[in-house]
């Protein structure tokens, strides 16, 4: 169903991502390919994977940014991934002529139905950040799950039923959990480092959250010298100090 | 935007056939044209080609009946409901025709016909208004440039089954509205950028200026494919000369063609008025950024 739930649940699952600390290692790219080998999205189709000219379907990519200061002061490279927000007001389920393109009123994920959707791309469209790509293979469109197969999988233990690309990232910049639910840690964590939308300005009320990277600290003041004795024990001090 | 074939074919092509229908009717209502079979055959043969070869395109056209369900919501489901629909009245308007029924039967079905033909590309252009991640698209002047070039496109269509002048000051009349609208589209597009930029797009424009130092993979993907192709502005500016050439001369042409040579003049009028159509259509996509891009290193949007 095309239209955006009617009654959401008020849960709003999520991606907290923080830039200060990914390093850019694509972990979380390479396991998100991985994992949807099989399950909801399966396969990722790639084609021409060994031969001259690449190129494939996979979700999480990426991107690396460089910020130059004012006046040329400094510059910083942030590291970027980037996969569907599973918005609020989802212009890609919207526009989706078949209603394969949908909204769960449970959660908040937005996925394709592979099995109704034409491929007519207009959701790709819709979407300002890029986050559906078509398949050229099965000819439809393929979008981040928020690895749904994963995080009510009963197979796995607790711990483990978090997006792939969470559990695996080794510095721990990527976060899960309900957005929707002020009291949730990652809640909390946005509120704590000032989490911000991506373009705002488009009106998609994204739920994946962005830390900003941090600020440095002010340099530290030098210590006040020690008051040094006098006469005697001064010059011994000094001789003993060099 | 990456130009579609046959996503230019089929606004191109349906966009002269509802124009046309629509001009048939208004030229009755008026007492300007008898309908003719011909043209009306013409209307058909026009939008059916171009519903075809966007249904076709589809990666899976078998299902696509399913996008008719989604009208509520979505301006593509529309159009295709509205496009099915429009059907009725039209076919109902030609058999009237053929079995010379009176007027106001014929101007019942064919002011209907007339009408659902406007909304289907009412619907039409407002996919592509209706799309805020894409700045030449979302704004004012994509609904009128679309209900214009349809009507241009009608009227010189129409012209060709008429000697009288009146068709021919109609036909004038469009291609100088036309022109006055395409023309200050493009002003818009050369003065206006979108409001996203690389720093709201990554949220670190308090930092500094933002530039993309590294892109995610070393080769191209789906979105780069379909949504990073920009024409160059030499290319884009020789392309938009190209088009007012072509419509002033046919212009010229069906202005000729009420004093000389009328059948000959106005159909390479047509033939001339439809390229300079999908000069237009095709600068539509290719002048045409995607917010995505800032993910890639456009500088703007």
């Amino acid at each position: 169903m095309t239209s955006l739930p009617k009654n959401p649940s008020g849960v709003k699952l999520g991606l907290v991502i923080d830039l200060d600390i990914c390093v850019g290692c694509h972990a979380c790219a390479v396991i998100c390919k991985e994992w949807n080998t099989s399950g909801h999205s399966a396969p990722l189709t790639d084609m021409d994977p060994y031969g001259a000219d690449p190129a494939g379907v996979w979700f999480n990519r990426v991107h690396s940014f460089e910020v130059i200061g004012e006046n040329d002061e400094g510059g910083r490279t942030v590291h970027f991934p980037k996969s569907c927000l599973h918005c609020d007001d989802a212009p890609c389920v919207t526009v989706c002529p078949t209603g394969a393109s949908y909204k769960r009123e449970e959660d908040g994920i937005v996925l394709v139905n592979a099995d109704t959707c034409i491929g007519c791309k207009l959701c790709s469209w819709a979407c300002p950040y890029g986050a559906r790509e078509y398949d050229a293979d099965v000819g439809v469109m393929k979008k981040c799950t928020l690895c749904v197969d994963r995080i009510y999988n009963e197979n796995l233990p607790e711990t483990d039923r978090v997006p792939a690309c969470v559990s695996t990232c080794p510095s721990n910049a990527r976060h899960f959990g309900d957005l929707g639910d002020p009291n949730s840690d990652v809640s909390k964590l946005v509120a704590d480092r000032d989490g911000y939308d991506l373009m705002p300005e488009q009106g998609c009320k994204p739920v994946n959250k962005y830390l900003p990277p941090r600020k440095a600290p002010p340099a530290p003041t030098p210590l006040e010298p020690k008051v040094t004795a006098k006469g005697i024990l001064g010059w011994a001090d000094k001789l003993l100090s060099r | 935007m990456h130009p579609a074939k046959s996503v230019i074919l089929f606004t191109t092509l349906s966009g002269a056939g509802y124009g046309l229908f629509i001009t048939i009717v208004i030229a009755f209502g008026f007492g300007w044209a008898a309908p003719n079979m011909v043209a009306i055959g013409l209307s058909f043969v026009l939008i059916t080609a171009g519903l075809l070869s966007s249904t076709l395109h589809l990666s899976h056209p078998e299902r696509a009946w399913r996008a008719l369900s989604q009208w509520r919501t979505s301006w593509l489901s529309r159009e295709g409901v509205l496009a099915i629909l429009t059907f009725l009245p039209m076919g109902l308007f030609a058999a009237f025709v053929w079995l010379n029924l009176p007027k106001t039967w014929l101007l019942a079905v064919g002011g209907t016909g007339a009408f659902l033909c406007f909304l289907t590309v009412f619907a039409t252009a407002m996919i592509y208004q209706s799309l805020k991640p894409v700045h030449a698209w979302h704004n004012r002047y994509t609904l009128r440039l679309y209900m214009h070039m349809a009507l241009a496109m009608g009227a010189i269509l129409l012209n060709l089954f008429n000697e009288g002048w009146i068709l021919s000051v109609l036909v004038l009349l469009f291609l100088a509205l036309t022109s006055v609208v395409q023309f200050l589209y493009w002003r818009f597009l050369d003065d206006t950028a979108s409001a996203s930029t690389p720093e709201s797009a990554t949220g670190l424009g308090e930092f500094g200026k933002v530039s993309l130092f590294e892109a995610p993979h070393t080769e191209s993907n789906y979105l780069m494919q379909e949504m990073g192709y920009h024409i160059a502005r030499k290319h884009s500016r020789k392309l938009r000369r190209l088009f007012f050439i072509l419509w002033a001369f046919s212009a010229i042409l069906t202005g000729f063609s009420t004093i000389i040579w009328p059948y000959a003049l106005s159909s390479i009028a047509a033939a001339t008025a439809f390229a300079a159509t999908l000069i237009q259509r095709w600068l539509f996509f290719a002048e045409a950024r995607h917010t995505v891009g800032l993910y890639y290193g456009a500088e703007s949007a």
